[in-house]
Order: structure tokens, then sequence, then C-alpha cells
């Protein structure tokens, strides 16, 4: 796993306060607790300042969990 | 010690800033400290702007060119902040065009240029605006709205509506926003002495002064000591709200 998505995952827990041990592949949108609309948008920024990209709207609708995000950094060349 | 308002290490974002109230709000802003991108269609006319300002407080802004007619522009805008300035902390939504008609003459395309142009492109200025906020935790949406909005007005069916639509997407947004320490207002100008209102005629011009109290027009200046008002942590509890600026004007 490269350091970008491990990153990734850290972003994410940060951003929904769970803790470090909290396995990446449980994080979803709608079922990780926190993990809401209103966080979405807050993962969101926090992923677009870290990795220095811009989300298209349908990267932010796409990315519903975990791996999601890892394809859309993907797209985004990271 | 008498109270200032330093905006030191801030970004704003201004469109409409060729002229009239958008050029007044950058200049101001950039006269409190903030580092300002200006948006407009005419390059030259921005551009000009942008050296007025310079002139006058030693640093260019940040010069962006974009048509708002365009659905890809708000993209574009936020794609140079980013470049430029990875961050924002004020968002002024100040472009706008009136378009006069009475009912049963707009066309469609009249209609929607119109909503899309004063509206739709503040609307997506505001969810891709609020993205950038986020990452630094806060940030203050000023949206200018219109006296025309609240209490109508007769040949504006078109821009009244617009303005009326940006109101209610200011107040979900403040609502929505609010926990992420992001505020969002509206200020509704009145008679203000611009470009936009120069083709009235004079007859008309006297007689909407007359529903002044003041008995006069605003300047831009007047305007936009409050949208310096509303961006700055003066207003830190300011959110959510139509803030008019007209003399006490009636329609």
């Amino acid at each position: 796993m490269s350091t970008s998505t491990t990153k990734l995952a850290d972003i994410i827990r940060e951003a929904l306060e769970l803790p470090d041990t909290y396995p990446a592949d449980k994080l979803m949108y709608s079922e990780t607790p926190g993990w809401d609309s209103l966080a979405h948008m807050r993962i969101v920024a926090a992923v677009e300042e870290h990795f220095n990209i811009m989300m298209e709207l349908d990267d932010i609708t796409d990315f519903s969990d975990y791996d999601k995000g890892r394809a859309i950094l993907i797209r985004h060349g990271v | 010690m008498a109270y200032e308002i330093d905006l030191s290490g801030r970004v704003a974002l201004v469109t409409g800033a060729t002229r009239g109230i958008g050029a007044s709000t950058a200049l101001l802003l950039a006269k409190a400290g903030a580092e300002v991108s200006v948006v407009g269609r005419d390059r030259p006319v921005l551009q000009a702007a942008a050296d007025k300002i310079e002139n006058i407080t030693g640093k260019l802004p940040h010069v962006i060119e974009a048509d708002l007619s365009d659905p890809l522009a708000p993209d574009a805008i936020f794609r140079a902040v980013v470049a430029q300035h990875k961050r924002l902390d004020i968002l002024v939504n100040n472009a706008g065009i009136l378009a006069d008609g009475v009912i049963g003459t707009f066309t469609l395309e009249k209609i929607e240029t119109t909503l899309r142009i004063n509206t739709v492109s503040a609307m997506q200025l505001m969810q891709l605006g609020a993205r950038l906020m986020m990452r630094k935790g806060g940030g203050s949406m000023i949206n200018t709205t219109s006296i025309m909005a609240t209490n109508g007005a007769e040949g504006q069916f078109a821009y009244a509506s617009a303005k009326a639509a940006l109101i209610g997407a200011t107040k979900s947004a403040a609502r929505e926003l609010g926990p992420n320490g992001i505020r969002v207002n509206c200020i509704a100008p009145g008679l203000i002495d611009t470009d936009m209102i120069a083709g009235l005629d004079d007859h008309v011009r006297e007689k909407r002064r007359q529903q002044i109290a003041l008995k006069r027009e605003g300047t831009p200046e007047e305007v936009a000591k409050l949208t310096l008002f509303l961006a700055s942590d003066m207003s830190s509890y300011i959110n959510g709200q139509v803030v008019a600026v007209d003399g006490m004007m009636a329609l």
C-alpha cells in the first residue's frame, strides 16, 4: 500500500475523529460513525488540500468509501 | 484603541470587480490587508481596476478573466485561486446583470442568462468556496442581492427573481455551513450610483431618489464598507442575514 493511500485513511479517520486503528476497509459513507453528508465535505476539503487536487463533482459523489477514494486519487495522478 | 479591520493573511475573491460596487469592494478589502483575486469579463477594464488597487495599496491583485455566463467558468476561477493562493477566506459574489422588460416579452434565453449570471454562477462559486474555506476552518461569503428581491419591481421580473433565489441559497448555505465556521450573508443595495443605473432616464432616476429617506443615491464605497464589515471578524455572529444598504428606500 502506498504512502498516499495510507495517508488517505489517516485523513478520513482524523476528520471523523476515529482511532488510528479503525480499519481502512471499513471506512464507508453513511456506514462509518460520523461520515454523514456534512462530514463528507470536510473530508473532501481535507483530501483536496493534502494532495493538492480539485475533485470534480462526480468524484465527490463517487467518493463513497476508502477504496473509491483511492481510485479517485489514482485518477488525479496521486 | 480604535477598532480596525485587519484582513492580513486572508484571501478574498470578488466577482464583477471591473467597476462599481465590485471594484470598490476589491479596493477596500485590499486596503484592509487581504490578498484579493478579482474576476471580470473585460480584461483591459479589469486590469485597469487591478492597477488602481496596486497604485493605492502597493499590492497587485490576482486577475482572473472569466465570463460567468459560461457554466464552466466557476470551476476555472477556483482552479486559478487554488493555484495562486491554495486557500480562500472571503467570497464576494457581486457579478450581476439587469434584465429590463415587461412580463410577456422575456425570451427563455434572457431569463436563463439572467438566472445564470445572478444566481447559478453564485451558487456554483459558493459550493466551490465552501470546500476551500473548510480547509482553514471557516470563512465569510457575501452575496449581492437587491432591494428588488424582497419588494419586487416593475420591469424587473427576471432580475428580481434571480436575486430572490440568491437569498434562499444564502440562508440555506448559512445553515449548512455554519457548523464549519463559514458565515454566509447577503447585502441588498438600493439605488447606487453605478453604470448599472446609468441608463435610467433622468426623470425616473429622480423619482427613485425621492423614494429614499436620505434623498440621494448611495455610492459604491458605501456598499463596499458593508461587505468589508461582513467579511471581517467584526461581524463574527452575523450569519444568514440580508442586510440592506439603501438609505431606507421604499419601492
